[in-house]
Protein backbone atom coordinates (compact mmCIF):
# COMPACT_ATOMS: atom_id res chain seq x y z
CA UNK A 1 0.00 0.00 0.00
CA UNK A 2 1.47 3.11 -1.32
CA UNK A 3 0.34 5.60 1.83
CA UNK A 4 1.83 3.28 4.24
CA UNK A 5 5.31 3.12 2.52
CA UNK A 6 4.70 7.12 2.63
CA UNK A 7 4.38 6.74 6.32
CA UNK A 8 6.96 4.76 6.67
CA UNK A 9 9.50 7.22 5.16
CA UNK A 10 8.53 10.39 7.00
CA UNK A 11 9.05 7.82 10.24
CA UNK A 12 12.42 6.91 9.15
CA UNK A 13 12.94 10.87 8.26
CA UNK A 14 11.97 12.75 11.45
CA UNK A 15 13.11 9.63 14.26
CA UNK A 16 15.81 7.41 12.78
CA UNK A 17 17.77 8.90 9.19
CA UNK A 18 17.44 12.55 8.30
CA UNK A 19 17.95 13.63 5.00
CA UNK A 20 21.99 14.52 3.98
CA UNK A 21 21.03 15.59 0.56
CA UNK A 22 21.84 20.08 1.18
CA UNK A 23 18.93 21.38 -1.26
CA UNK A 24 15.50 19.77 -2.70
CA UNK A 25 17.65 17.86 -5.76
CA UNK A 26 19.91 16.29 -3.78
CA UNK A 27 17.26 15.15 -1.59
CA UNK A 28 15.44 13.42 -4.48
CA UNK A 29 18.37 11.76 -5.75
CA UNK A 30 19.20 11.10 -2.06
CA UNK A 31 15.19 9.72 -1.63
CA UNK A 32 15.42 7.81 -5.07
CA UNK A 33 18.06 5.43 -3.45
CA UNK A 34 16.34 5.44 -0.05
CA UNK A 35 12.76 4.88 -1.21
CA UNK A 36 12.44 2.55 -3.72
CA UNK A 37 8.94 1.69 -3.35
CA UNK A 38 7.61 5.35 -3.57
CA UNK A 39 6.34 7.52 -6.90
CA UNK A 40 8.26 10.12 -8.27
CA UNK A 41 5.62 12.83 -7.14
CA UNK A 42 5.84 11.23 -2.97
CA UNK A 43 9.84 11.40 -3.02
CA UNK A 44 9.13 14.96 -4.71
CA UNK A 45 6.92 16.01 -2.28
CA UNK A 46 9.64 14.69 0.56
CA UNK A 47 12.62 16.01 -0.75
CA UNK A 48 10.36 19.77 -0.68
CA UNK A 49 10.66 19.46 3.25
CA UNK A 50 13.08 21.49 4.63
CA UNK A 51 15.15 19.12 6.88
CA UNK A 52 14.66 21.71 9.48
CA UNK A 53 11.40 21.09 9.50
CA UNK A 54 11.63 17.54 9.91
CA UNK A 55 13.86 18.28 12.74
CA UNK A 56 10.88 20.06 14.33
CA UNK A 57 8.83 16.61 14.66
CA UNK A 58 12.45 14.95 15.92
CA UNK A 59 12.38 17.88 18.70
CA UNK A 60 8.76 17.29 19.55
CA UNK A 61 8.97 13.80 19.69
CA UNK A 62 12.25 13.02 22.00
CA UNK A 63 11.13 16.15 23.76
CA UNK A 64 7.57 14.45 24.35
CA UNK A 65 9.86 10.62 25.40
CA UNK A 66 12.26 12.71 27.60
CA UNK A 67 9.08 14.40 29.35
CA UNK A 68 7.58 11.29 30.63
CA UNK A 69 11.17 10.11 31.52
CA UNK A 70 11.88 12.98 33.87
CA UNK A 71 8.44 12.30 35.94
CA UNK A 72 9.42 8.79 35.80
CA UNK A 73 12.81 8.73 36.75
CA UNK A 74 14.04 12.12 37.84
CA UNK A 75 16.82 10.65 40.32
CA UNK A 76 17.95 7.78 38.32
CA UNK A 77 18.32 11.00 35.18
CA UNK A 78 20.19 13.13 37.93
CA UNK A 79 22.38 10.26 38.30
CA UNK A 80 23.69 9.58 34.83
CA UNK A 81 23.08 13.28 33.42
CA UNK A 82 27.01 14.50 34.92
CA UNK A 83 28.77 11.57 33.17
CA UNK A 84 26.17 12.12 29.79
CA UNK A 85 27.72 16.03 29.67
CA UNK A 86 31.18 14.66 30.42
CA UNK A 87 31.18 12.29 28.10
CA UNK A 88 30.40 15.05 25.83
CA UNK A 89 26.54 13.48 24.23
CA UNK A 90 25.49 17.36 25.49
CA UNK A 91 26.84 20.86 26.61
CA UNK A 92 23.68 21.14 28.87
CA UNK A 93 20.84 18.99 30.61
CA UNK A 94 18.17 18.94 28.20
CA UNK A 95 20.57 18.39 25.24
CA UNK A 96 22.75 15.61 27.16
CA UNK A 97 19.16 13.98 28.18
CA UNK A 98 17.98 14.45 24.62
CA UNK A 99 20.72 12.46 22.95
CA UNK A 100 20.18 9.82 26.12
CA UNK A 101 16.57 9.34 24.81
CA UNK A 102 17.69 9.46 21.22
CA UNK A 103 20.30 6.65 21.42
CA UNK A 104 17.21 4.95 23.77
CA UNK A 105 15.00 4.97 20.62
CA UNK A 106 17.64 3.64 18.43
CA UNK A 107 18.50 0.27 20.58
CA UNK A 108 15.13 -0.15 22.06
CA UNK A 109 12.03 1.68 19.97
CA UNK A 110 8.98 2.34 21.83
CA UNK A 111 6.28 0.40 20.29
CA UNK A 112 3.33 1.16 21.76
CA UNK A 113 1.94 4.51 23.58
CA UNK A 114 2.24 2.96 27.40
CA UNK A 115 4.65 4.79 29.92
CA UNK A 116 5.25 1.52 31.23
CA UNK A 117 6.40 0.19 28.10
CA UNK A 118 8.50 3.49 28.06
CA UNK A 119 9.29 2.90 31.43
CA UNK A 120 10.91 -0.61 30.94
CA UNK A 121 12.56 0.07 27.56
CA UNK A 122 14.40 2.94 29.47
CA UNK A 123 15.65 0.74 32.78
CA UNK A 124 16.84 -2.07 30.42
CA UNK A 125 18.44 0.40 28.18
CA UNK A 126 20.78 1.73 31.09
CA UNK A 127 21.08 -1.95 32.98
CA UNK A 128 21.80 -4.08 29.97
CA UNK A 129 22.91 -1.67 27.00
CA UNK A 130 24.91 1.54 28.74
CA UNK A 131 27.51 0.13 31.01
CA UNK A 132 29.27 3.48 30.96
CA UNK A 133 26.24 4.75 32.57
CA UNK A 134 25.17 2.18 35.27
CA UNK A 135 28.97 2.20 36.65
CA UNK A 136 28.33 5.61 37.60
CA UNK A 137 26.61 4.43 40.81
CA UNK A 138 26.30 0.78 42.14
CA UNK A 139 22.73 1.47 43.07
CA UNK A 140 21.27 2.79 39.64
CA UNK A 141 19.50 -0.34 38.98
CA UNK A 142 17.98 -0.36 42.52
CA UNK A 143 17.36 3.29 41.77
CA UNK A 144 15.69 2.39 38.14
CA UNK A 145 13.78 -0.05 39.42
CA UNK A 146 12.73 1.24 42.49
CA UNK A 147 11.21 4.64 40.17
CA UNK A 148 9.28 2.29 37.81
CA UNK A 149 7.91 0.08 40.65
CA UNK A 150 6.23 3.62 41.80
CA UNK A 151 4.59 3.89 38.56
CA UNK A 152 3.39 -0.08 38.32
CA UNK A 153 1.97 0.89 41.68
CA UNK A 154 0.40 3.92 40.31
CA UNK A 155 -1.25 2.58 37.15
CA UNK A 156 -2.04 -0.90 38.66
CA UNK A 157 -5.71 -2.16 38.74
CA UNK A 158 -7.48 -1.61 42.10
CA UNK A 159 -7.76 -4.75 44.19
CA UNK A 160 -11.12 -6.11 45.37
CA UNK A 161 -10.46 -5.81 48.88
CA UNK A 162 -10.64 -2.82 51.21
CA UNK A 163 -9.03 -0.83 53.78
CA UNK A 164 -8.40 -2.04 57.53
CA UNK A 165 -8.88 0.92 59.99
CA UNK A 166 -6.03 0.13 62.61
CA UNK A 167 -9.03 1.30 65.35
CA UNK A 168 -11.17 -1.46 64.23
CA UNK A 169 -8.22 -4.38 64.93
CA UNK A 170 -7.71 -2.71 68.78
CA UNK A 171 -10.91 -3.96 69.93
CA UNK A 172 -10.60 -7.27 69.24
CA UNK A 173 -8.96 -10.27 70.84
CA UNK A 174 -6.01 -11.89 70.25
CA UNK A 175 -8.14 -15.04 68.98
CA UNK A 176 -10.01 -12.28 66.69
CA UNK A 177 -7.38 -10.67 65.71
CA UNK A 178 -5.29 -13.64 64.05
CA UNK A 179 -7.97 -15.02 62.45
CA UNK A 180 -8.82 -11.73 60.96
CA UNK A 181 -9.32 -12.38 57.24
CA UNK A 182 -6.20 -10.10 55.15
CA UNK A 183 -5.97 -9.73 51.30
CA UNK A 184 -2.40 -8.68 49.84
CA UNK A 185 -3.42 -6.60 47.00
CA UNK A 186 -2.12 -7.25 43.41
CA UNK A 187 -0.64 -3.65 43.33
CA UNK A 188 2.02 -3.91 46.50
CA UNK A 189 5.64 -4.56 45.22
CA UNK A 190 7.97 -6.30 47.45
CA UNK A 191 11.59 -5.50 47.02
CA UNK A 192 14.79 -5.96 48.89
CA UNK A 193 17.60 -3.42 47.68
CA UNK A 194 21.23 -3.36 48.44
CA UNK A 195 20.89 0.60 49.22
CA UNK A 196 18.26 2.43 51.39
CA UNK A 197 16.34 3.75 48.38
CA UNK A 198 13.43 5.45 50.76
CA UNK A 199 15.86 8.02 52.36
CA UNK A 200 17.11 8.71 49.19
CA UNK A 201 13.83 9.53 47.59
CA UNK A 202 13.20 11.47 51.24
CA UNK A 203 15.93 13.56 50.69
CA UNK A 204 15.20 13.81 46.89
CA UNK A 205 11.37 15.34 47.22
CA UNK A 206 12.69 17.68 50.49
CA UNK A 207 16.39 19.11 48.56
CA UNK A 208 15.01 18.48 44.74
CA UNK A 209 19.05 16.64 44.36
CA UNK A 210 20.90 13.79 44.99
CA UNK A 211 23.21 13.99 47.91
CA UNK A 212 26.68 13.76 47.17
CA UNK A 213 28.45 11.23 47.47
CA UNK A 214 25.32 9.50 46.81
CA UNK A 215 24.74 6.77 49.29
CA UNK A 216 27.16 3.79 50.14
CA UNK A 217 25.65 0.11 50.16
CA UNK A 218 22.96 -0.58 52.97
CA UNK A 219 20.28 -3.45 52.41
CA UNK A 220 16.49 -2.80 53.07
CA UNK A 221 13.51 -4.56 52.90
CA UNK A 222 10.96 -2.43 51.15
CA UNK A 223 7.61 -2.58 50.45
CA UNK A 224 5.58 -0.22 47.96
CA UNK A 225 1.78 -0.21 48.86
CA UNK A 226 -0.69 2.94 48.54
CA UNK A 227 -1.22 5.58 51.48
CA UNK A 228 -4.73 6.60 52.17
CA UNK A 229 -4.78 9.08 49.10
CA UNK A 230 -4.06 6.09 47.20
CA UNK A 231 -1.12 7.25 46.01
CA UNK A 232 2.14 4.78 45.86
CA UNK A 233 4.21 4.81 49.20
CA UNK A 234 7.27 2.74 50.55
CA UNK A 235 7.58 1.49 53.71
CA UNK A 236 10.92 -0.44 54.85
CA UNK A 237 9.96 -3.53 56.69
CA UNK A 238 11.98 -6.10 58.40
CA UNK A 239 12.98 -9.18 56.34
CA UNK A 240 10.49 -11.44 58.60
CA UNK A 241 7.72 -9.55 57.73
CA UNK A 242 8.28 -9.64 53.97
CA UNK A 243 9.13 -13.13 53.67
CA UNK A 244 5.76 -13.29 55.45
CA UNK A 245 4.30 -10.80 52.69
CA UNK A 246 5.62 -13.37 50.18
CA UNK A 247 4.37 -16.19 51.09
CA UNK A 248 0.59 -14.26 51.13
CA UNK A 249 -0.33 -14.77 47.71
CA UNK A 250 -1.77 -11.41 45.84
CA UNK A 251 -5.48 -11.02 46.04
CA UNK A 252 -6.11 -14.59 47.79
CA UNK A 253 -7.70 -14.66 51.38
CA UNK A 254 -5.38 -15.29 54.15
CA UNK A 255 -5.50 -14.14 58.00
CA UNK A 256 -3.46 -12.22 60.39
CA UNK A 257 -2.18 -15.65 61.59
CA UNK A 258 -0.63 -16.69 58.02
CA UNK A 259 1.59 -13.91 58.33
CA UNK A 260 2.64 -14.22 61.91
CA UNK A 261 3.33 -17.31 61.53
CA UNK A 262 6.25 -17.18 58.86
CA UNK A 263 7.18 -13.65 60.46
CA UNK A 264 8.26 -15.76 63.66
CA UNK A 265 9.20 -18.70 61.82
CA UNK A 266 11.78 -16.00 60.32
CA UNK A 267 12.31 -14.13 63.12
CA UNK A 268 12.97 -16.72 65.64
CA UNK A 269 16.57 -16.00 66.02
CA UNK A 270 15.99 -12.43 66.40
CA UNK A 271 13.38 -12.15 69.76
CA UNK A 272 14.26 -14.22 72.78
CA UNK A 273 10.57 -15.81 73.29
CA UNK A 274 7.89 -16.04 70.85
CA UNK A 275 5.47 -13.27 72.99
CA UNK A 276 8.42 -10.86 72.43
CA UNK A 277 8.22 -11.81 68.48
CA UNK A 278 4.72 -11.21 68.38
CA UNK A 279 4.80 -8.14 69.82
CA UNK A 280 7.76 -6.72 67.19
CA UNK A 281 5.01 -8.49 64.68
CA UNK A 282 1.97 -6.21 65.35
CA UNK A 283 3.93 -2.99 65.48
CA UNK A 284 5.25 -3.37 62.09
CA UNK A 285 1.70 -4.96 60.76
CA UNK A 286 0.59 -1.86 61.97
CA UNK A 287 2.68 -0.33 59.33
CA UNK A 288 1.47 -2.31 56.36
CA UNK A 289 -1.87 -0.81 57.13
CA UNK A 290 -0.65 2.81 56.59
CA UNK A 291 0.42 1.98 52.96
CA UNK A 292 -2.30 -0.13 51.80
CA UNK A 293 -0.01 -3.02 51.85
CA UNK A 294 -2.29 -5.36 53.49
CA UNK A 295 -6.62 -5.32 53.19
CA UNK A 296 -9.39 -6.84 54.09
CA UNK A 297 -11.70 -9.26 52.10
CA UNK A 298 -15.22 -6.92 51.00
CA UNK B 1 -23.85 22.57 16.57
CA UNK B 2 -22.97 19.65 15.42
CA UNK B 3 -25.04 16.99 16.14
CA UNK B 4 -26.63 18.56 18.48
CA UNK B 5 -23.98 18.49 20.84
CA UNK B 6 -24.30 20.48 24.14
CA UNK B 7 -22.80 23.89 24.32
CA UNK B 8 -20.93 23.66 27.53
CA UNK B 9 -19.46 26.71 27.39
CA UNK B 10 -15.43 27.50 28.15
CA UNK B 11 -13.16 24.33 29.88
CA UNK B 12 -10.08 22.80 30.79
CA UNK B 13 -7.86 19.79 30.31
CA UNK B 14 -8.10 17.33 33.62
CA UNK B 15 -4.49 16.83 34.44
CA UNK B 16 -2.89 14.69 37.25
CA UNK B 17 -1.45 17.95 38.85
CA UNK B 18 -4.66 19.47 39.69
CA UNK B 19 -6.50 16.21 40.78
CA UNK B 20 -6.19 16.76 44.56
CA UNK B 21 -7.08 20.91 44.31
CA UNK B 22 -10.37 20.02 42.12
CA UNK B 23 -11.56 17.68 44.41
CA UNK B 24 -10.80 19.39 47.34
CA UNK B 25 -11.94 23.09 46.42
CA UNK B 26 -14.81 22.14 42.89
CA UNK B 27 -13.65 25.19 41.28
CA UNK B 28 -16.26 26.69 39.12
CA UNK B 29 -15.19 25.99 35.19
CA UNK B 30 -17.92 24.58 32.69
CA UNK B 31 -16.39 21.07 31.98
CA UNK B 32 -13.06 19.08 32.12
CA UNK B 33 -11.91 17.19 28.47
CA UNK B 34 -10.28 14.14 29.72
CA UNK B 35 -7.57 12.28 28.08
CA UNK B 36 -8.21 8.54 28.69
CA UNK B 37 -4.62 7.52 27.71
CA UNK B 38 -4.00 9.02 31.18
CA UNK B 39 -6.78 6.98 32.93
CA UNK B 40 -7.61 3.66 31.30
CA UNK B 41 -6.64 0.62 33.26
CA UNK B 42 -5.52 2.54 35.85
CA UNK B 43 -6.55 2.33 39.47
CA UNK B 44 -5.72 4.04 43.23
CA UNK B 45 -5.04 7.54 42.91
CA UNK B 46 -6.03 8.19 39.28
CA UNK B 47 -9.20 6.26 39.06
CA UNK B 48 -10.42 7.50 42.11
CA UNK B 49 -10.12 10.84 41.39
CA UNK B 50 -11.56 10.78 38.03
CA UNK B 51 -14.46 9.31 39.21
CA UNK B 52 -15.23 12.12 41.47
CA UNK B 53 -14.39 14.96 39.07
CA UNK B 54 -17.09 12.87 36.68
CA UNK B 55 -19.49 13.14 39.20
CA UNK B 56 -19.31 16.80 40.11
CA UNK B 57 -18.69 18.65 36.46
CA UNK B 58 -19.59 17.50 32.36
CA UNK B 59 -16.24 15.50 31.05
CA UNK B 60 -16.07 15.04 27.53
CA UNK B 61 -13.13 12.37 26.27
CA UNK B 62 -10.36 13.31 24.15
CA UNK B 63 -7.79 10.57 22.96
CA UNK B 64 -4.17 11.03 21.65
CA UNK B 65 -3.28 7.82 20.48
CA UNK B 66 -6.20 6.72 17.96
CA UNK B 67 -3.92 7.06 14.53
CA UNK B 68 -6.87 7.40 12.36
CA UNK B 69 -4.76 7.56 9.76
CA UNK B 70 -2.09 5.05 10.41
CA UNK B 71 -2.00 2.18 8.08
CA UNK B 72 -1.12 0.05 10.89
CA UNK B 73 -4.49 -1.78 11.77
CA UNK B 74 -6.77 -0.50 13.97
CA UNK B 75 -6.64 -1.28 17.60
CA UNK B 76 -10.27 -2.30 18.22
CA UNK B 77 -9.53 -3.44 21.87
CA UNK B 78 -8.46 0.51 22.81
CA UNK B 79 -11.11 1.85 21.16
CA UNK B 80 -13.43 -0.52 23.19
CA UNK B 81 -11.67 0.47 26.23
CA UNK B 82 -12.27 4.21 25.28
CA UNK B 83 -15.92 3.04 24.60
CA UNK B 84 -16.22 2.10 28.05
CA UNK B 85 -14.19 5.05 29.44
CA UNK B 86 -16.98 7.64 27.65
CA UNK B 87 -19.39 5.63 29.06
CA UNK B 88 -17.95 6.03 32.58
CA UNK B 89 -17.32 9.29 32.68
CA UNK B 90 -20.65 10.80 30.75
CA UNK B 91 -18.82 11.98 28.08
CA UNK B 92 -21.16 13.41 25.34
CA UNK B 93 -18.95 13.20 22.08
CA UNK B 94 -15.19 11.76 21.56
CA UNK B 95 -12.77 13.41 19.78
CA UNK B 96 -9.48 12.53 18.61
CA UNK B 97 -6.53 13.76 16.06
CA UNK B 98 -6.35 13.95 12.40
CA UNK B 99 -2.97 12.59 12.08
CA UNK B 100 -0.65 9.54 12.48
CA UNK B 101 1.26 8.44 15.75
CA UNK B 102 1.90 4.86 15.25
CA UNK B 103 3.45 3.37 12.16
CA UNK B 104 5.37 0.51 11.42
CA UNK B 105 4.28 -0.70 15.36
CA UNK B 106 6.65 2.29 16.29
CA UNK B 107 5.02 5.16 18.45
CA UNK B 108 5.91 8.51 17.03
CA UNK B 109 4.89 9.88 20.24
CA UNK B 110 3.66 12.93 17.80
CA UNK B 111 0.58 14.12 16.43
CA UNK B 112 2.00 13.01 12.71
CA UNK B 113 0.08 14.97 9.68
CA UNK B 114 -1.05 13.38 7.17
CA UNK B 115 -0.28 13.36 3.39
CA UNK B 116 -2.63 15.42 1.71
CA UNK B 117 -3.86 12.63 -0.81
CA UNK B 118 -7.37 10.49 -1.83
CA UNK B 119 -5.66 7.54 -0.25
CA UNK B 120 -5.25 8.94 2.78
CA UNK B 121 -8.81 10.55 2.86
CA UNK B 122 -10.42 7.02 1.90
CA UNK B 123 -8.08 5.41 4.82
CA UNK B 124 -9.17 7.78 7.09
CA UNK B 125 -13.11 7.41 6.42
CA UNK B 126 -13.09 3.45 6.62
CA UNK B 127 -11.24 3.89 10.03
CA UNK B 128 -13.65 6.73 11.44
CA UNK B 129 -16.68 4.45 10.64
CA UNK B 130 -15.45 1.78 12.66
CA UNK B 131 -14.27 3.96 15.72
CA UNK B 132 -17.63 5.44 15.40
CA UNK B 133 -19.62 2.42 15.19
CA UNK B 134 -17.84 0.91 18.33
CA UNK B 135 -18.01 4.29 20.31
CA UNK B 136 -22.10 4.90 19.58
CA UNK B 137 -21.60 8.75 20.07
CA UNK B 138 -20.69 11.92 17.87
CA UNK B 139 -17.01 11.17 16.98
CA UNK B 140 -14.54 14.79 16.15
CA UNK B 141 -11.84 14.75 14.30
CA UNK B 142 -9.14 17.69 15.64
CA UNK B 143 -7.26 19.71 13.01
CA UNK B 144 -3.68 19.54 13.94
CA UNK B 145 -0.56 21.60 13.34
CA UNK B 146 1.76 20.27 10.30
CA UNK B 147 5.40 21.95 10.36
CA UNK B 148 6.03 19.85 7.04
CA UNK B 149 3.17 17.44 5.62
CA UNK B 150 4.32 14.17 3.81
CA UNK B 151 2.36 15.13 0.49
CA UNK B 152 0.61 18.93 -0.90
CA UNK B 153 0.73 17.55 -4.53
CA UNK B 154 -2.92 16.45 -4.20
CA UNK B 155 -4.92 19.19 -2.37
CA UNK B 156 -4.64 22.08 -0.13
CA UNK B 157 -5.11 21.25 3.79
CA UNK B 158 -8.57 22.62 3.69
CA UNK B 159 -10.02 20.63 0.88
CA UNK B 160 -7.86 17.81 2.75
CA UNK B 161 -10.28 17.75 6.01
CA UNK B 162 -13.27 19.31 4.38
CA UNK B 163 -13.36 15.89 2.47
CA UNK B 164 -12.28 13.47 5.02
CA UNK B 165 -15.16 15.08 7.51
CA UNK B 166 -17.40 14.74 4.08
CA UNK B 167 -16.32 11.45 3.61
CA UNK B 168 -16.56 10.26 7.22
CA UNK B 169 -19.36 12.03 8.18
CA UNK B 170 -18.15 12.94 11.54
CA UNK B 171 -17.51 16.47 13.72
CA UNK B 172 -14.81 18.49 13.42
CA UNK B 173 -12.73 19.88 16.80
CA UNK B 174 -11.69 23.02 15.30
CA UNK B 175 -8.03 23.89 16.88
CA UNK B 176 -8.14 27.51 16.91
CA UNK B 177 -4.83 27.63 17.35
CA UNK B 178 -3.70 25.68 15.32
CA UNK B 179 -5.16 27.35 12.27
CA UNK B 180 -3.39 30.27 13.43
CA UNK B 181 0.03 28.32 13.69
CA UNK B 182 -0.17 26.71 10.24
CA UNK B 183 -1.42 30.25 8.54
CA UNK B 184 1.45 31.34 9.74
CA UNK B 185 4.18 28.61 9.18
CA UNK B 186 2.67 27.61 5.63
CA UNK B 187 1.64 31.33 4.83
CA UNK B 188 -2.00 31.37 4.24
CA UNK B 189 -5.01 33.27 5.47
CA UNK B 190 -6.43 31.74 8.59
CA UNK B 191 -10.19 33.90 7.79
CA UNK B 192 -9.91 32.20 4.16
CA UNK B 193 -9.52 28.71 5.85
CA UNK B 194 -11.90 29.10 7.82
CA UNK B 195 -14.31 29.73 5.05
CA UNK B 196 -13.45 27.56 3.36
CA UNK B 197 -13.82 24.23 5.90
CA UNK B 198 -17.47 22.68 7.07
CA UNK B 199 -17.94 25.18 10.26
CA UNK B 200 -21.31 23.82 10.71
CA UNK B 201 -19.40 20.27 11.47
CA UNK B 202 -17.54 22.18 14.36
CA UNK B 203 -18.79 20.44 17.77
CA UNK B 204 -15.84 22.06 20.02
CA UNK B 205 -13.08 24.30 19.96
CA UNK B 206 -9.46 24.23 21.44
CA UNK B 207 -7.06 27.12 22.52
CA UNK B 208 -3.44 27.04 23.24
CA UNK B 209 -0.36 28.61 23.40
CA UNK B 210 2.29 28.29 21.64
CA UNK B 211 6.59 29.56 20.98
CA UNK B 212 8.46 30.50 18.48
CA UNK B 213 10.68 27.32 17.49
CA UNK B 214 13.76 28.78 14.63
CA UNK B 215 11.38 29.55 11.94
CA UNK B 216 8.09 28.14 13.00
CA UNK B 217 5.84 28.53 15.32
CA UNK B 218 5.53 25.34 17.19
CA UNK B 219 2.16 24.08 19.15
CA UNK B 220 3.52 23.54 22.17
CA UNK B 221 0.78 23.78 24.87
CA UNK B 222 3.42 25.70 27.47
CA UNK B 223 2.15 29.15 27.55
CA UNK B 224 -1.25 31.47 27.94
CA UNK B 225 -3.39 31.84 24.82
CA UNK B 226 -1.93 34.18 22.26
CA UNK B 227 -3.18 37.84 21.67
CA UNK B 228 -3.94 37.07 18.08
CA UNK B 229 -5.77 33.48 18.74
CA UNK B 230 -8.16 35.44 21.05
CA UNK B 231 -8.25 37.24 18.23
CA UNK B 232 -9.12 34.57 15.60
CA UNK B 233 -11.41 32.93 18.78
CA UNK B 234 -13.87 35.59 18.03
CA UNK B 235 -13.47 35.14 14.38
CA UNK B 236 -14.97 31.41 14.77
CA UNK B 237 -16.92 32.56 17.48
CA UNK B 238 -18.94 34.84 15.21
CA UNK B 239 -19.32 32.20 12.62
CA UNK B 240 -20.34 29.19 14.23
CA UNK B 241 -22.24 31.20 17.98
CA UNK B 242 -21.78 29.10 21.10
CA UNK B 243 -19.80 26.34 21.59
CA UNK B 244 -17.75 24.40 23.80
CA UNK B 245 -14.18 25.34 23.68
CA UNK B 246 -10.99 24.12 25.34
CA UNK B 247 -7.92 25.65 26.63
CA UNK B 248 -5.38 23.38 25.83
CA UNK B 249 -2.19 23.38 28.68
CA UNK B 250 -0.15 20.59 28.77
CA UNK B 251 3.29 21.29 29.36
CA UNK B 252 4.96 23.48 32.08
CA UNK B 253 1.57 23.28 33.68
CA UNK B 254 0.56 26.54 35.58
CA UNK B 255 -1.36 26.71 38.81
CA UNK B 256 -5.14 25.77 38.04
CA UNK B 257 -6.27 29.16 39.31
CA UNK B 258 -3.83 30.64 36.51
CA UNK B 259 -5.45 27.73 33.98
CA UNK B 260 -9.13 28.61 35.10
CA UNK B 261 -8.37 32.16 34.71
CA UNK B 262 -7.75 31.38 30.44
CA UNK B 263 -11.02 29.54 30.56
CA UNK B 264 -12.84 32.76 32.25
CA UNK B 265 -11.45 34.96 29.57
CA UNK B 266 -12.83 32.53 26.73
CA UNK B 267 -16.46 32.26 28.66
CA UNK B 268 -16.40 36.14 28.79
CA UNK B 269 -15.60 36.75 25.22
CA UNK B 270 -18.04 33.44 24.13
CA UNK B 271 -20.39 35.70 26.32
CA UNK B 272 -19.74 38.80 24.40
CA UNK B 273 -20.08 37.88 20.92
CA UNK B 274 -23.11 35.37 21.61
CA UNK B 275 -25.14 36.72 24.09
CA UNK B 276 -24.72 35.63 27.74
CA UNK B 277 -25.41 32.20 29.14
CA UNK B 278 -24.51 29.99 32.23
CA UNK B 279 -21.11 28.46 32.34
CA UNK B 280 -22.14 24.53 31.86
CA UNK B 281 -25.48 24.97 30.44
CA UNK B 282 -27.03 21.76 29.28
Amino acid sequence: MPLADVLAAFRTLILDDPPTGGNADARGAEFRERFKDLTADERADLAAIPPERLGVYTHLIFSGERAVLQWVFPMSLAVVTPRLIESGAGATVREAQLALVRDLHRVRPWKSASHRDLARNFEAYLVHDRADLAGVWLGLANLLDFERTELEVLYHSDSLAETIAPPTLATMSVGELMAQPIVRPGYVALREYAYDLIALANHWRREQTLPRPLPAEMSICAVCGRNAELMPMWQAVSAPLLAGLAAIEPETPATINDLAQVFVTHAADTFSDETEAFGAFFTEFVSLLHVGAVLQPR
Amino acid sequence: MYANLPALGAGVGLRRQHLQEIIADRPTVGWFEVIPENFLQRGGFLADALERVATAYPCVGHGVSLSIGSTDPLDREHVRGVKQFCDKIGSRWFSDHLCFTMVDHVNLNDLIPLPFTEEAIENVAARVRIVQDILERPFLLENVTYYAAPSRSQMSEAEFITRVLERSDCGLLLDVSNVLLNARNQEYDPEAFLDSIPLERVGQLHLAGFEEFGDVLLDTHARPVADDTWVLYRKVLERIGRTSVLIEWDSEIPSLARLLQEAEMAQQLMDEVCGSASVGND
